[in-house]
């Protein structure tokens, strides 16, 4: 039997779609995306949208390459 | 003439003489390839977010310049053969931001030796 599907609350949208100022070299700003884990979060999630979205994977990739943002929090290795 | 902004990471084990015999050398080698440089932004010593070589944090530094595609091949290959350099990246971006040209005039002007 299939199980009843999970429904879980959407978070609420608290940064509107567009993101200015994508930058690598920021990584005050690209925090905000990663999670406690260093994972980049959905645009789902962070509300960002799909340009920005894409701005932003490819900025902290970026920036993890240069180490100003974590692969993976060293808490969590 | 494209422009370029590469960041680099030095080891910061070494003291700070050789930190800075590091950046001239890399700006020398852009100058001698027909590169232009248009800012050289210090950001000082850093933690890293996570081990590389052995460092847990390097002295980093932001050149933006402007040149030739085969360019940025000569100082990839400058970077990767130079132990202290533990990272390095080369963009490409559309335009220098328009403050630091100005930041350029006022260091022109007197400030900086």
């Amino acid at each position: 039997m299939n199980q009843p599907r999970m429904t879980r609350a959407r978070k609420q949208k608290r940064i509107p779609g567009r993101i200015k100022n994508i930058d690598y070299k920021d990584p005050k700003q690209l925090r905000r995306f990663v999670t406690e884990r260093g994972k980049i979060v959905p645009s789902r999630i962070s509300g960002a949208s799909a340009l920005c979205q894409r701005r932003l994977a490819k900025a902290i990739k970026r920036a993890r390459h240069i180490g100003l943002l974590p692969f993976i929090e060293e808490t969590y290795k | 003439m494209r422009s370029y902004e590469t960041v680099v990471i030095i080891d910061s084990k070494l003291e700070e003489a050789p930190f800075e015999e590091e950046i001239t050398s890399i700006e020398g080698l852009i100058s001698s390839n027909k590169g232009e440089i248009v800012d050289t932004e210090r950001w000082g010593t850093r933690k890293l977010s996570y081990e590389i070589n052995d460092a847990h944090q390097g002295l980093y530094t932001l050149i933006r310049f402007n040149g030739e595609p085969s360019l940025v091949d000569v100082l990839d290959r400058s970077f990767k053969v130079n132990e202290r350099i533990l990272r390095h990246m080369t963009k490409r971006v559309k335009k220098h931001p328009a403050h630091i040209y100005e930041k350029a005039e006022q260091t022109d002007t007197g400030v900086e030796a």
